[in-house]
């Protein structure tokens, strides 16, 4: 009737036309992702793996028991053998995007960003069509977060 | 004594007086002297014993270990795979598996128990399994005792070989609780049956040997105790004589005065000489075990430890291949009286004694088995550790060395090279080889062979031999072509008619096509297809050699050649390891990882040295590595490598590139498919004819290997950025949509600047005038 439900209104408006074009999201049809969770400094962490139980990384059960292998060791502090065990899954998938990735994001968390850039770049290269959306949205995401921190002055 | 006293006080330093005086005197002295010297030689023996025997006893080489077989639902491993693996693991084949290292075969199910082992990442415990099998693959794998599904298991990787000191001596050090007990009942009942109450010599074994030698008339029996074996063993050299036999002795005293009885027996289990392989000596039971009956020594059953503890009098009189029947007799005889000493083993003796020897038709451990392998092995770890530490400190190497691969290999090298021998009608024996094959994405090391007698030690060709690669380097010629700025594609043309340039010093080369056939004018992509020189050239002089050259050292090469257009068509000396490492990154989309033969070390006590990481460079983009992929493939579709297709049963898909050299001297096969590059070489070492091209000769090697092998088709489509259109063959101008054309791959942003006529009447056409409407 007033100023307060005018300025409702359009609240209101705005909402719904942000989760409207939140809900196009990437990918169409899929549910929306979160926002880069490195846009920030370091501590490096590793949460898209936490939350992804996701049977549409297109790996058999055996290197995905490896992954959760990894998972496990790197939670524990374990770095060497996090990379044994994703080596490992490498050896069994090795044209898998998402356990290049793993390395690669692995290696930035250990601060060897230019490593963590080529096996960035290798598992981009071996994106296909088929490749989960959430695969690529993390690997863009890394590239962009490696870009800067190479470039930075400070290491 | 009281005598000399006296005349001491009464003549002081006068001299003694007289024969008897005089040879008293001397008498004295000398017995000073001799026991001053008796205990100085003591002491010295002393020492000896303390230095060899304390702290590191010998020098422990560093064992090198395959990689484990990983087994999962869906791998590509057949039964006859995993029994082979097994084979070689020393895994036996019984009724029903009750203990690690056992199996059974039932129909299309393997039912096995692994060992234990502990790996990097962990404890792999050992697991009772039962592993169905569809065909070439594992279909599923289940624990049987709690009916679960297994996702994926490791076995124990095979032993491979050890890096040796300079001795060419070997161990498996066993610890004295590790050991059967037949084993120490066993030695103790023929060798020493008092060695636990006696000090190191055994005065009633001696006296009896003596009674025994003096009625032979001859020495039948030894007196010695273990002590004194050990000793003679250990210290000193095999000559027989009372010097030595009084050493041997006195130090038995020593050893046992300075160490316990457990300590010297377990050296001596460790110690005793069981066998000669070539140069190598086989010292210890450990290693016996695993030379005569390829299994582990806490694995060996009764009869086979009798055999062993019976070789001890005597390995090459009582050998069992050479002399069977005086090996079963001794066999025998200490299973009697394993018997006589402890009824404990009694019941079992029977059963024993009827048992054949039941040692390995061949025994293989140590170097004398891969030294190809090793010898990559010991060249990558030269970069990192010192010598000294390679060969004395026990270390564990894990590489990724695969037997069934290096199985295959060796097997089809030695069939293939005697047929080409006689077909051709070369001298037997004339052919060598050089052959290394890896993974393609990890470029890990899977074998290596290093001559047509894979066993010899001895020059190793895969590594050490460099050779012309003559066609092998049109790829990379290729690649710099479509990476370049000039504009090439797969589907430019490029002329190819009698050539002859001018040099700057003057000289004129004229290279050849093989067979003097002239195309006149091709598409790149056929320069490779079917090996053509002359328009490899002209494309290398477009682009300019030091292109080239650019080219090969972005792909890892280290030599820097001259820029000689004669590079072009090869001539360039490599290895086939160096081929391998060139042509792995057109395997791996374009990024490249040095060839690994390790994948970890660690130290006698299993803790870590150093990890190789893994890490990749891009050695050429993505798409020209996609192009030039498609361009091999198309050599074994319908090029020089086409034979593939009739000599394997899996060559489907697969990509590859032929190489010869001037008057077939070299015949060279570099190939690979989804998961597995192979390169090989076959020539004559004096560098004389062969009389084989690279498809008659190192091809044939590369097909009869591959087909026993689960290598897998290339099933990549395009990487973005790449694209298929078609093109008028002749003209290589683009023709999409047109008849009769010809489909290539090109770079997005690189297509023929061309366009066919045909383009503007056909459906093209339509595209165009539905284009105009959004305008």
């Amino acid at each position: 009737m007033n100023l307060k439900m005018t300025r409702f209104g359009f609240v209101l408006a705005l909402v719904l036309i942000t989760s409207g074009c939140a809900s196009m999201g990437f990918g169409g049809g899929m549910a929306p992702l979160k926002t880069n969770p490195w846009a920030d400094q370091p501590p490096y962490e590793w949460p898209p793996y936490q939350q992804s139980n996701a049977p549409d990384l297109a790996i058999g059960p055996a290197p995905q028991a490896l992954l959760a292998e990894a998972d496990n060791h790197y939670e524990m502090g374990r770095y060497d053998a996090c990379a044994a065990s994703l080596e490992r899954a490498l050896r069994l998938e090795p044209r898998a995007p998402v356990v290049w990735y793993r390395l690669a994001a692995l290696r930035a968390s250990q601060h060897d960003y230019a490593s963590a850039n080529r096996l960035s770049e290798k598992a981009t290269s071996l994106t296909t069509e088929n490749t989960s959306a959430r695969v690529v949205q993390w690997l863009d995401w890394l590239s962009d977060w490696l870009v800067t921190q190479l470039n930075s002055p400070r290491r | 004594m009281a005598g000399k006293k006296a005349k001491s006080q009464t003549k002081k330093k006068s001299k003694p007086e007289g024969f008897k005086g005089w040879s008293r005197y001397l008498l004295i002295r000398f017995a000073l002297l001799a026991t001053l010297f008796g205990l100085g030689w003591v002491a010295w023996l002393d020492l000896q014993v303390l230095q060899q025997f304390s702290g590191k006893k010998w020098s422990v080489p560093a064992r090198v270990y395959a990689r484990p077989l990983e087994i999962y639902p869906g791998a590509s491993i057949s039964a006859e795979m995993l029994t082979k693996e097994m084979a070689v693991l020393g895994y036996r084949e019984v009724q029903q598996p009750r203990r690690a290292g056992q199996y059974e075969q039932v129909a299309n199910t393997v039912h096995l128990i692994s060992r234990p082992f502990r790996f990097w990442d962990g404890d792999e415990s050992a697991r009772e399994l039962a592993v169905t099998f569809d065909g070439s693959r594992i279909r599923s794998i289940v624990d049987p005792t709690s009916n679960t599904n297994i996702s994926l298991a490791r076995l124990d990787p095979a032993l491979i070989g050890s890096i040796y000191p300079a001795h060419g001596e070997d161990r498996i050090l066993v610890r004295l609780d590790q050991v059967p007990q037949s084993l120490v009942s066993a030695l103790l009942a023929t060798e020493d049956r008092r060695f636990y109450d006696h000090w190191g010599v055994d005065p009633r074994s001696i006296g009896r040997a003596l009674v025994a030698n003096v009625r032979a008339g001859g020495v039948a029996q030894g007196g010695s105790t273990i002590t004194q074996q050990l000793v003679k063993n250990f210290f000193l050299d095999s000559r027989r004589t009372l010097v030595r036999k009084a050493n041997e002795a006195i130090m038995a005293l020593l050893l046992e005065f300075h160490f316990s009885k457990d300590e010297i027996l377990e050296a001596y289990l460790n110690e005793i000489y069981l066998g000669q392989d070539g140069a190598r000596s086989i010292n210890g039971f450990g290693l016996a075990a695993w030379y005569w009956f390829q299994t582990p020594l806490e694995e060996l059953a009764l009869h086979e430890v009798a055999l062993l503890v019976g070789m001890v009098k005597g390995p090459s009189y009582y050998h069992p291949r050479r002399y069977p029947e005086r090996a079963l007799e001794r066999r025998n005889l200490v299973l009697d009286l394993m018997a006589n000493g402890s009824p404990a083993w009694a019941d079992q003796i029977e059963t024993a004694k009827q048992q054949p020897l039941g040692i390995v038709q061949r025994s293989v451990i140590g170097t004398s088995r891969h030294p190809g392998f090793i010898d990559l092995v010991r060249r990558q770890l030269q970069r990192d550790y010192r010598s000294s530490d390679l060969e004395s400190e026990g270390l564990r190497i894990y590489t990724t060395f695969d037997p069934l691969v290096q199985r295959s290999a060796e097997v089809a090298v030695t069939n293939r090279l005697r047929q080409l021998e006689q077909d051709g009608n070369k001298a037997s024996g004339s052919l060598q080889v050089g052959a290394v094959f890896t993974t393609t994405e990890t470029a890990e090391v899977l074998a290596v062979v290093g001559g047509r007698d894979a066993r010899v030690d001895g020059f190793n060709r895969a590594l050490s031999a460099s050779r012309p690669v003559g066609s092998l380097i049109k790829p990379v010629v290729v690649a710099a072509a479509l990476a370049g700025p000039e504009g090439l594609t797969l589907a430019s043309r490029i002329k190819d008619e009698p050539l002859s340039i001018t040099m700057r010093d003057g000289q004129v080369w004229e290279p050849k096509n093989y067979g003097d056939r002239y195309w006149g004018e091709v598409s790149l992509h056929e320069i490779l297809v079917h090996s053509i020189n002359i328009a490899t050239v002209n494309v290398g002089i477009q682009i300019g050699v030091p292109s080239v050259i650019a080219q090969l050292r972005q792909l890892g090469l280290e030599q820097e050649p001259q820029p000689y257009p004669s590079l072009l068509l090869g001539a360039l000396e490599m290895t086939p390891l160096e081929v391998a490492s060139l042509y792995q990154p057109l395997s791996a989309g374009g990024y490249q990882r040095p060839l690994s033969a390790i994948r970890e070390v660690r130290d006698a006590v299993g803790e870590p040295l150093q990890r190789y990481p893994l890490d990749v460079r891009q050695a050429m983009s993505t798409q020209v590595a996609a192009l030039l992929r498609w361009n091999l493939q198309q050599v074994v579709e319908r090029g020089t490598a086409r034979g593939l297709r009739w000599q394997m049963p899996n060559s489907a898909g697969l990509a590859g590139k032929t190489g010869t050299t001037n008057e077939l001297r070299d015949s060279w096969f570099a190939g690979f498919g989804g998961n597995m590059l192979g390169v090989v070489w076959v020539g004559r070492d004096d560098n004389q004819s062969a009389g084989l091209t690279g498809s008659s000769g190192a091809m044939r090697v590369w097909a009869d290997t591959m087909k026993e092998l689960p290598i897998t088709p290339i099933v990549e489509g395009l990487p973005s950025g790449a694209e298929w259109h078609a093109v008028n063959p002749s003209t290589g101008a683009l023709a999409d949509g047109c008849d009769n054309t010809e489909r290539l791959p090109f770079l997005a942003n690189r297509l023929p600047l061309e366009q066919d006529p045909c383009m503007q009447t056909q459906g093209s056409g339509v595209i165009k005038r539905i284009f105009k409407w959004f305008k």
